[in-house]
């Protein structure tokens, strides 16, 4: 049969492991559960904890009375309730002060006579009916955090060494409690800052799982490939150079790291298996090392795809508008100069001219196309809004295009009245691309129609060649940028790949869509849907 | 015997070309794209080429380096680009002379008169 004594030991041991156990992430709950469970265990009518919040000097050069001393919690035994108390000011209690300044438990078994305690009696001790206190210090970090005080309410009492050391393993356990919400905190701090970073950030070990990420290389990787872990990452992505050339994993850039190399701000394309997406995206990887070998590596992600795009189209553009823009200016200069040479008025003389107000044309259509695409890649197209007639835009487009190329015949059918609020110099160099596409992919001699039709809500203006058509293959690019279906075949034509793009961005800019139906030998019709205007 | 051959994709340059070179007394053919002007070369060889270098199918690069790789007789090239260092383009070609668009109606005709003139001698590249 166990004596009183032996279960009261094993009690402690109990309470002391429930403690140790519990994850003490919360300051407030556990510092409850340290009061409740220290009351109950030695039979105590008030435990409390308080904390010393400093005046201002360092609390262990000498003792600053400004201090405050706080009350974090205050278990009643009778009444089994945590609540709360005022604040006590150092400069009231100086001796007190002084004494948990001494950093050694305080056993005051007579209160109201011990002199560390005597002067608490009037405002604290007397009313309260407290006898007997036993106050020990809460460390952390090598200093007085606070005091974790026994009350008792009743006869004087006597603490005992076993009390005095189980009340110690009480503030340990309050201790810990306050590291471990400290390294909470410190972490959460760093889950803030990576989570709120755009770029992706992960942490690696030497093997090459992922320890650590952020949101954003989540997204980019994991939720883009459909993926639930790190760990199948590696077989649903391809690497490619920055030309497209796939890399060898074992080039790939933690394994060159894992050699020895730098990698530093290189740009990867990498290519989702499961749509076949590409990202290009410029990764950091910076290696902590431990003894000579590679402990973790920091991983930093940025997309550049973005910037991938703007570097080809500004080699695109260059390029293409170099050719585009000269030959049509060495027309006109040519046959200006053919003119000047000439000795006596020449044959051919309106063939020339007419050649050079063509060559004219194809410059002003290309550098309108040029600006628009630079407004629209710098966000800085602005729309005007006119009440105008659909077909009298048509009319002077069709117009113009029958100058340049007389070699095909305009079949036009267009309904009068069909109005609309649009930027007209837009809305007409819209259609000049679509005719100027006609013009370029089907046979001379051959038709292309100009159709308009209605229903209550749209206007559909309608552009159909005799053509070449697109193959069905290509049809899913046919808007894209730099997009030419006949690119290297005999059916090129040039351009710079940017007219049905910059179309269909001008259309939807005004509530409308460039559609475009095609077969192969056939022919292609594309439709400008617009919203009518509302009747005046 | 053709004397100069126009290769560009741009039918309107094309025709320009000619007018001009015809003008001046050459005898001239024309080809759309590399392919055609190798064509044509197989017809009859020119004592000059004058190459755009941007062309479908087959560009002035291409055109070039299967000139070289069949070998024979080499014509005179003249490049005619829009790029902003045409020497360089020449050069990549190992070209005669080079034109920049637009180029200037005197300048064309003295380059081809001036290659035509030292086609028998061994005279430095002009310009």
């Amino acid at each position: 049969m166990d004596s009183p004594a032996g279960a009261a030991v094993t009690l402690r041991e109990r309470v002391l492991l429930e403690l140790a156990r519990r994850d003490k992430s919360d300051i407030q709950e556990t510092f409850q559960a340290i009061t409740e469970a220290a009351a109950v265990v030695l039979d105590v009518a008030r435990v409390s904890i308080w904390a010393l919040v400093d005046g201002g000097a360092p609390l262990d050069a000498s003792i600053d009375l400004g201090t405050r001393i706080v009350c974090k919690d205050l278990y009643l035994s009778n009444e089994q309730k945590h609540v709360s108390f005022l604040p006590i000011h150092g400069h009231d209690f100086p001796a007190y002060l002084r004494a948990l300044h001494e950093r050694r438990t305080i056993t005051a078994d007579d209160a109201q006579a011990d002199p560390r305690t005597a002067e608490l009696t009037t405002f604290y001790l007397k009313p309260l009916g407290i006898s007997s206190m036993m106050d020990v210090p809460i460390w952390h970090h090598g200093q007085v955090y606070g005091v974790l005080c026994f009350e008792h309410v009743g006869p004087l009492r006597r603490w005992r060494p076993d009390e005095q050391a189980f009340a110690i393993n009480m503030t340990d356990i309050a201790s810990g409690c306050l590291e471990a919400a400290e390294h909470l905190a410190g972490r959460r701090c760093w889950e803030i800052l990576a989570e709120s970073l755009s770029e992706g950030v992960a942490v690696m070990d030497a093997r090459g799982g992922v320890v650590a990420c952020n949101r954003a290389a989540r997204r980019t990787f994991i939720e883009r490939a459909g993926l639930e872990s790190w760990a199948e990452l590696p077989g649903a992505i391809e690497l490619v150079d920055a030309a497209d050339r796939p890399i060898p994993a074992v080039d790939w850039p933690f394994q060159r790291m894992l050699r020895g190399e730098r990698v530093e701000g290189e740009i990867y394309g990498v290519v989702f298996k499961r749509t076949g997406e590409r990202r290009y995206l410029r990764l950091t990887f910076s290696p902590a090392y431990e003894a000579g070998r590679v402990e973790y590596v920091a991983v930093i992600v940025v997309d550049a795809t973005e910037e991938m795009f703007v570097e080809r189209l500004k080699r695109e553009l260059l390029a293409g508008v170099a050719h585009e823009l000269k030959t049509p200016l060495a027309i006109a200069k040519g046959y200006a100069q053919q003119l000047e040479s000439a000795k006596a008025r020449p044959n051919g003389l309106d063939g020339m001219l007419g050649a050079i107000v063509r060559a004219c044309d194809r410059m002003d259509h290309l550098s309108e196309t040029l600006l628009d695409l630079a407004s629209m890649i710098l966000g800085r197209l602005r729309l005007t809004q006119e009440r105008v007639d659909l077909a009298d835009i048509a009319r002077a487009v069709i117009a113009r295009a029958e100058r340049s190329a007389p070699s095909h015949r305009f079949h036009v059918e267009l309904k009068p009245g069909l109005y609309v609020v649009v930027d007209s110099a837009r809305i007409a160099q819209a259609l000049r691309h679509l005719i100027e596409n006609a013009v370029s992919y089907s046979a001379p001699g051959s038709a292309i129609d100009v159709l308009t039709s209605t229903d209550e809500r749209n206007v559909t203006l309608t552009v159909r060649d005799q053509g070449v058509g697109i193959p069905d293959s290509m049809k899913a690019g046919v808007f894209t940028l730099f997009f030419k279906a006949h690119a290297g075949t005999a059916r090129d034509k040039g351009g710079l790949g940017v007219g049905l793009y910059l179309a269909r961005e001008i259309l939807r800019r005004h509530g409308g869509d460039l559609t475009c139906e095609s077969e192969e030998g056939v022919g292609s019709s594309f439709h400008i849907v617009l919203p009518l205007a509302r009747s005046a | 015997m053709t004397e100069v051959l126009i290769v560009e994709d741009d039918e309107a340059l094309r025709e320009l070309l000619a007018l001009i070179l015809e003008g001046e007394g050459f005898e001239v053919a024309t080809a759309a794209n590399g392919r055609e002007a190798l064509a044509s070369i197989a017809r009859s060889l020119p004592r000059i080429v004058l190459l755009d270098m941007t062309m479908p199918l087959m560009d002035g690069w291409q055109f070039c380096r299967e000139l070289d790789r069949r070998g024979g007789p080499r014509p005179q090239i003249v490049v005619i680009t829009a790029a902003t260092d045409p020497a360089r383009r020449a050069g990549e070609v190992d070209a005669d002379g080079w034109l920049a668009k637009p180029f200037d109606r005197d300048a064309l005709v003295a380059l081809v008169q001036g290659l035509r003139g030292g086609a028998d001698s061994s005279a430095p590249p002009a310009r």
